[in-house]
């Protein structure tokens, strides 16, 4: 992406942020929420001590359920947008390139001289974001774990490694459904919601029934077998990993640039 | 003369809609009226100029330019007033300079606040403060804000107020004015067109009836009205729209047909004249 088409790209997105459905909002709610949970966790942990009933009312289901939430009211938001004028024809290609955009502001848009690519940047630039805060949201339950983790504290290792093993499916998951599969319709959100009710009906399964923390633990240990949850190297590969999935989607962008508007 | 947009052969089909064959030129220096009943196809012809609706057959040039291959240039070269505002009802109204300015090659920011100044346009209130009249004037704004070649105005002049119409009218005959520039104005008001149109294309259901320069009409038609004694079985289906009262009758018909119609008062018709009785002309053949 060359100064000039950033800037474009700045230009629709500075414009959609202020009229769309506060994607950056959406995210940075999520990321604070994240980290105040994460902090009251991590003290409830401690206070309460080990096999507490109280760290798992704080439990990751419950962060996720309200990323969920979050996440949920904003697809839902966007995918009533684009089908309040879907007895439209207009700018169909504009629409379906802006999941994140309501389908008046296509109608603006499809009437200005702009360039696909400047429609997929504003995209790919919305996606970088919410992967940089991702990753972000990423590094600092890593850093948490890793305390926690020095000063004994396994109940919060154990429930907050599962819960960065279960976000970071998801957020996969959520990722390749809004680069592939939300241009137009609302499949992306329905299969991200699934697998948030299958993982959180795993997370369940193992906090719920008896013998619950050995269980995470256990679990635990099994992904520790992948090296993608201990340690500074998980969040190496945790960084890798992310920067592959956007390698993929701005080649996937890339691709689409080249494809006819008709 | 040259053409700024030229409409070859132009169709598109919808389920119970059909645009067939539509041929237009729209030449520099003119105001070209689009004139039609409600779902004629004038708005589909505007937005299959704009590429916001996909073609399904002919070709569409402006200033010479394909409008689907050379989009970015076209969409430069056309200013847009569409019939209902196309800003995002929330969006503030000095937001919309900033999108304009990243868009457009030539977008004038100080010509943009000229216009909202001289219509006393807040550009700090949201679009949807705007009364309808307020909402098509920040659209001409933008639309002329940039330097367009062409100006495609659909139903622009419907929301406004009679001193307001006036204002939008003198803005079009000045942008012709240059002779190298052109207005493609889509109305139901055909007394605007009346006022400033040089040329007229009349739609119905789909199909381009006429398209040609207002003289050319007039050399071609004529409104008569008379006595109902006058009609006859050889002159009456001569007529077009012909509407009968007690009182006499009164039609179009070709000028060339005018000496088979003895003792009637002629006129020259107007873009209502042809509208409507084209309409009714049409209403009876169907």
């Amino acid at each position: 992406m060359t100064s000039e088409e950033r800037k474009r790209a700045f230009a629709v997105e500075k414009y959609a942020a202020g009229v769309g459905i506060k994607l950056k909002n959406a995210v940075i709610t999520a990321l604070i929420f994240d980290i105040i949970f994460i902090a009251v966790m991590f003290v409830v942990s401690f206070i309460s001590g080990e096999n507490s009933y109280t760290a798992e009312i704080f439990s990751p289901m419950f962060i996720m359920f309200v990323n969920f939430l979050i996440y949920g009211i904003t697809s839902a938001s966007t995918i009533k947008a684009i089908n309040k004028n879907s007895n439209l024809e207009t700018s169909y290609h504009i629409r379906s390139a802006y999941p994140n955009c309501s389908a008046d502001i296509n109608d603006f848009l499809s009437v200005l001289p702009l360039k696909k690519k400047d429609v997929c940047n504003y995209n790919a630039i919305c996606f970088e974001f919410i992967s940089a805060v991702n990753a972000f949201s990423w590094i600092l339950i890593r850093i948490a774990v890793i305390i926690a983790d020095n000063m004994g504290a396994n109940i919060f290792f154990n429930l907050i490694g599962l819960y960065g093993f279960i976000s970071m499916i998801f957020w996969t998951i959520e990722y390749f459904c809004f680069v592939f599969k939300t241009r137009n319709s609302p499949w992306g959100a329905v299969i991200g919601g699934f697998s948030m009710v299958i993982f959180m009906s795993v997370s369940f399964g193992l906090t719920d029934s008896s013998g619950t923390i050995e269980k995470i633990s256990e679990f635990n240990d099994r992904l520790h077998i992948f090296g993608v949850f201990s340690g500074i190297s998980g969040i190496i590969i945790e960084i890798i990993f992310l920067a592959f999935i956007i390698f993929i989607c701005e080649m996937r962008f890339k691709n689409k640039n080249s494809i006819s508007w008709n | 003369m040259n053409d700024i947009l030229k409409i070859e052969n132009l169709s598109k089909e919808y389920k119970d809609f059909k645009l067939d064959n539509v041929n237009i030129s729209v030449e520099a220096g003119t105001v070209h009226g689009l004139i039609g009943q409600n779902g004629a196809g004038k708005t589909t012809i505007i937005r299959l100029i704009m590429n916001m609706v996909k073609k399904d057959g002919g070709k569409i040039t402006v200033c010479g330019l394909d409008n689907i291959d050379d989009e970015i240039s076209v969409k430069n070269k056309i200013g847009y007033v569409a019939d209902e505002s196309y800003f995002f009802y929330n969006s503030k109204i000095k937001s919309i300079s900033g999108i304009c300015a990243a868009a457009y090659d030539n977008w004038d920011k100080e010509k943009f606040s000229g216009f909202l100044k001289m219509w006393e346009i807040d550009e700090n209130k949201k679009v949807a403060a705007l009364s309808k009249g307020m909402q098509t004037k920040l659209m001409v704004a933008a639309a002329l804000s940039h330097a367009p070649e062409l100006l495609i105005l659909d139903e622009p002049t419907a929301g406004l107020d009679p001193v307001a119409r006036i204002e939008i009218l003198d803005i079009l005959r000045e942008f012709v004015s240059d002779g190298k520039r052109a207005v493609l104005f889509s109305t139901h008001i055909t007394g605007d067109l009346d006022k400033i149109a040089d040329a007229i294309t009349l739609i119905i259901n789909g199909s381009i009836r006429e398209s040609m320069s207002v003289d050319e009409i007039e050399d071609k038609y004529a409104v008569i009205s008379g006595a109902n004694s006058v009609l006859n079985a050889k002159n009456e289906p001569l007529t077009i729209g012909l509407r009968k009262h007690e009182s006499g009758f009164d039609a179009m018909i070709k000028r060339a047909d005018l000496d088979k119609f003895e003792g009637v008062s002629v006129k020259n018709p107007n873009a209502e004249n042809l509208l409507t009785y084209s309409i009714w002309q049409n209403g009876k053949e169907n």
